[in-house]
């Protein structure tokens, strides 16, 4: 039995989709500025505008979520814990490997409460403990050269903050080329995204279904 | 309420992005604001009217009697020196000193050149005009103080070397020569290269000469003349030559007294003096001018900084000059702005005690508790005691008084930069590490000299000269003038920090004799390639004259195989030249003027931020390299010269900038390449991850599907 069910909230969604966008754009106008000479869509100037512009987006849509977040003690459901890495970690990546291929179920299934699979988990906390945090301290301080060099030059200026900024676009870039394949691995190849899109997930698993209809009552 | 909100978030999403929220801004459009003084043919700015008040002269000879009574050399020391206190002024005074106070030992000065003895001109080598001034001890003599007059006093005021020993600080009038060689008693024949004693009472010294600036018309031509002759006290004389108060008269000249007052004084409608004017800065610096006439340009030593820069300080718009220039039609912008805009040469290299100018205050010297220091001299001191150490820039080259460097007002300090600019993201960073020639010289339009090869000379006895630049011979008006992209190098600033700048570059290659080595003399590279008679020697014909025509072309002129260079270091060695070997080096000439307005300056970003950025642009320096010598930079230019020399296919000499990014972090341009090649490795694994994924479960799905349901 195949039942369609609500994970995705609105603002879960617009948040998702806002800051997709904000990644895509300033993965191109970063490109742009970087890659002037052999990669011009829009001019230099506009593209260094639209970065800030939208890096700053991203920054204030990130810390939305981060309060939104806190303030419905959903945190939790980001942070993985040490089962998420062993043994549910290596099941998850022993399924990427070897069971997608023999066509097996999927070892785990994804409720609304527990949406992240183990290696989700760990990948996301990295991205937004790690990646996140560090191109928006190192975009922040470039920007801030704009109107004094004193808080970049405390970090070695932008002979320093330029390479970790761009180093960590093309782990940035590496992630969405994964994230978007990754989505492909659903029930069917467009599953994920069109919940994404809907809010509404399909779930198979009748063990699944019985505890979401458990709590529903 | 939404307007306001949406007005707000807007104003600051404006502000993010880098933009001036000014409301409103007039953007000039390029070409069509002439201002109305400068429309076109600018007549001459009508001077101060100095002439007037100035009152009477007497003209006085050293002794204080008239020359009308004596007939006497004009000494304007004791001229002069009646109202103002020319001691004083000769002192404070780095036109008249030129490195005099700032000698050094031979190889201690801030060049470390084993030969040099200063920084200034007056003991600084430079390979443009060749010959090294001798200390005591050399053998044989190169340049005396004599012969440093002769060589060097056309571009040079008088006072200091010319009036004073080096080492005694008497005057050399007073010096009695003795036994022994001394390069301030004696001269170098120029025939026989011998040393030969000067007779100072004879020729007289060269006081500091306040003609050559203070008049409207100086003759420079004549105090040259004097000067080139070996009569030094004549010097200031002559160049009242033309205004009807002197006649030459063998080997002097005497005062016409009909010109003169019944009581034998001059007055200033005679002697039209004034304070000094852009035309007298000319006389030594450059030729170019705010005039009348259609800028034409002259490449020789003596139009000194259009030779070195190509730059040319003229209101005058491009299309309008006497010059072959490349897409002349389109040139609609003056060659200089601040020329165009009034400003003469004393606006900014101004005297610093001048109370007509607020003079920047050292913030280490200024009283803690002061903003501003409103004391100032009153007229009457500063006329008393006007500081000639005119206020100064700091340039690659000028490296005599570098004490005074960034004492002149810079362009921070007269234009407020952060007020416009609207169009530049990052602002404040660009200042920071561009200096204002960065794009407001975004191009050289006249030629500059690039090559100066002493290897080989030709039968005048100059060197072999390449220009950049321009497409054939340089003074020929059929050759194309096409200008060039200066080099962008970074220069330390008066603030201490190193900024990008445009730059000439210039190589000289020379031959060096002796330990310590020291240039060959030009007496000596004569003897070697010349015969008496004025032809190229047999044995150098032998050697370079490849069509065997008895003459050697420009093209012949290169030291460009071992043998040629065995050939000419044999015939040195044959003239008396000890261990000759070949020596370049590398001079960075700082580009300050050609300034263009906004308008006309360099707002293309890609010129900067792309991978064929002018930044690490590759620059031709040389077309050869004699003797397969790579030169060396300078070490007193206070310039970075980050980068390396190669060798072209065509054997020729380029320099391929490559700056640091720890030093100057540029996006587009200079990044660490490693890291990109990481980066695109991971990119790249991941797609191929994926593609291999991807395959292998659409590979997997057919084979299940094939096989039928478990």
């Amino acid at each position: 039995m195949k039942k369609k069910v609500y994970f995705y909230t609105i603002y879960e969604r617009i948040w998702h989709w806002l800051q997709a966008g904000c990644v895509l754009t300033l993965l191109f106008t970063g490109f742009e500025i970087s890659f002037f000479s052999r990669f011009s869509i829009i001019d230099f100037k506009t593209a260094v505008s639209v970065h800030n512009i939208v890096g700053m987006i991203l920054v204030v849509n990130a810390f939305l979520a981060l309060f939104y977040n806190l303030a419905g003690g959903l945190l939790k459901r980001y942070v993985p814990e040490l089962e998420d890495f062993s043994p549910l970690g290596f099941t998850h990546a022993g399924y990427y490997f070897y069971g997608i291929f023999r066509g097996d179920p999927h070892p785990f299934d994804k409720t609304p409460e527990k949406r992240l699979l183990p290696l989700q988990k760990i990948t996301y906390f990295i991205i937004l403990n790690g990646l996140l945090p560090l191109m928006t301290f190192t975009g922040l301080l470039k920007w801030s050269m704009k109107f004094t060099p004193v808080y970049a030059e405390m970090f070695g200026g932008l002979s320093v903050l330029g390479p970790i900024h761009r180093f960590g676009a093309w782990l940035f870039l590496s992630f969405v080329i994964v994230h978007v394949y990754m989505t492909t691995t659903g029930h069917t190849p467009f599953s994920s995204l069109v919940s994404m899109i809907t809010g509404y997930e399909y779930i198979e698993n009748n063990e699944t279904l019985e505890i979401l209809d458990e709590k529903k009552t | 309420m939404n307007g306001v909100v949406r007005f707000f978030m807007g104003v600051m999403l404006l502000w993010i992005a880098g933009f001036d929220v000014t409301l409103a801004s007039e953007t000039p459009l390029a070409g069509t604001d002439f201002p109305p003084l400068t429309l076109k043919s600018p007549q001459p700015t009508t001077r101060s009217d100095t002439e007037r008040i100035h009152p009477l002269v007497r003209l006085l000879a050293k002794n204080g009697t008239s020359v009308l009574e004596s007939n006497a050399p004009l000494s304007l020391a004791t001229t002069c020196g009646a109202c103002h206190d020319t001691a004083y002024i000769a002192r404070n005074n780095y036109h008249a000193r030129v490195g005099f106070d700032e000698m050094t030992p031979p190889g201690d000065s801030r060049s470390k050149r084993p030969w040099d003895m200063g920084p200034g001109m007056f003991g600084r080598w430079n390979p443009l005009t060749y010959r090294v001034l001798s200390d005591r001890g050399s053998d044989p003599l190169d340049m005396g103080t004599a012969d440093w007059l002769m060589t060097m006093g056309p571009r040079h005021v008088g006072g200091g070397p010319a009036e004073f020993s080096r080492y005694s600080k008497k005057r050399l009038t007073e010096i009695e020569p003795s036994g022994t060689v001394d390069p301030e008693t004696h001269s170098v024949d120029p025939i026989s290269g011998m040393p030969r004693v000067w007779d100072w009472k004879a020729s007289g010294i060269m006081e500091l000469n306040c003609l050559i600036c203070h008049l409207k018309n100086p003759n420079n031509v004549e105090r040259i003349h004097a000067i080139k002759n070996g009569r030094f006290q004549w010097a200031a004389t002559a160049t009242l030559a033309g205004s009807g108060l002197i006649e030459r008269s063998g080997e002097g000249y005497r005062w016409l007294k009909d010109a003169f007052e019944p009581d034998g004084s001059v007055g200033p409608a005679m002697l039209r003096n004034a304070q000094p004017g852009d035309k007298n800065c000319r006389m030594c610096h450059a030729k170019s001018c705010r005039c009348t006439d259609p800028v034409v340009f002259e490449n020789s030593l003596e139009n000194w900084a259009a030779e070195t820069t190509g730059e040319i300080f003229s209101s005058q718009r491009m299309f309008d000059s006497g010059m072959n220039l490349k897409d002349k039609g389109l040139l609609s912008r003056p060659w200089d702005v601040h020329a165009q805009r009034l400003l003469e040469c004393i606006s900014c290299h101004y005297s610093m005690n001048n109370p007509n100018y607020i003079q920047k205050e050292s913030e280490a010297l200024k009283p803690r508790h002061l903003r501003f220091d409103a004391r100032r001299l009153d007229i009457n001191q500063y006329l008393l005691k006007p500081d000639h150490n005119f206020a100064k820039g700091h340039s690659a080259q000028g490296t005599v008084a570098r004490r005074l460097d960034g004492s002149m007002r810079n362009c921070r300090d007269c234009h407020n930069a952060a007020a416009v600019h609207e169009f530049l993201p990052y602002k404040l960073l660009h200042f920071e590490k561009l200096s204002c020639p960065a794009c407001h010289i975004p191009r050289v339009y006249a030629p500059a000299r690039r090559v100066t090869d002493w290897t080989v000379i030709n039968l005048n006895g100059e060197p072999t000269v390449e220009h950049r630049g321009v497409n054939g011979p340089v003074n020929d008006p059929a050759s194309r003038i096409e200008g060039y992209l200066p080099v962008m190098l970074l220069h330390e600033e008066s603030d201490g920090q190193y900024r990008l700048g445009p730059n000439n570059i210039i190589v000289s290659w020379f031959w060096v004799e002796g330990n310590p080595q020291r240039p060959v003399r030009r007496i000596d590279l004569k003897k070697a390639f010349l015969t008496p008679e004025g032809a190229y020697h047999p044995d150098v014909l032998k050697a370079l004259d490849v069509d065997d025509n008895g003459d050697l072309s420009v093209a012949e002129r290169r030291l460009d195989t071992a043998e040629k260079v065995f050939a000419v270091a044999l015939r040195l060695r044959q003239v008396g030249v000890v261990n000759p070997g070949i020596k370049g080096e590398i001079q960075p000439y700082t580009h300050s003027h050609g300034v263009a307005k906004g308008a006309f300056a360099m707002e293309d970003c890609r010129a900067c931020h792309s991978r064929k950025s002018r930044i690490n642009r590759e620059i031709e320096l040389a077309s050869y390299v004699p003797g397969d010598v790579m030169p060396e930079p300078v070490r007193d230019s206070n310039t970075k010269f980050i980068g390396g020399l190669y060798r072209g296919q065509e054997s020729e000499l380029t320099f391929r900038p490559a700056l640091d990014p720890k030093e100057l972090y540029i996006h587009g341009t200079l990044r660490p390449q490693w890291l990109d090649i990481v980066g695109i490795l991971i990119v790249v694994g991941s797609m191929a991850g994926i593609c291999l994924h991807a395959g292998l479960r659409i590979a997997s799905a057919q084979k299940r599907k094939k096989s039928g349901p478990k």
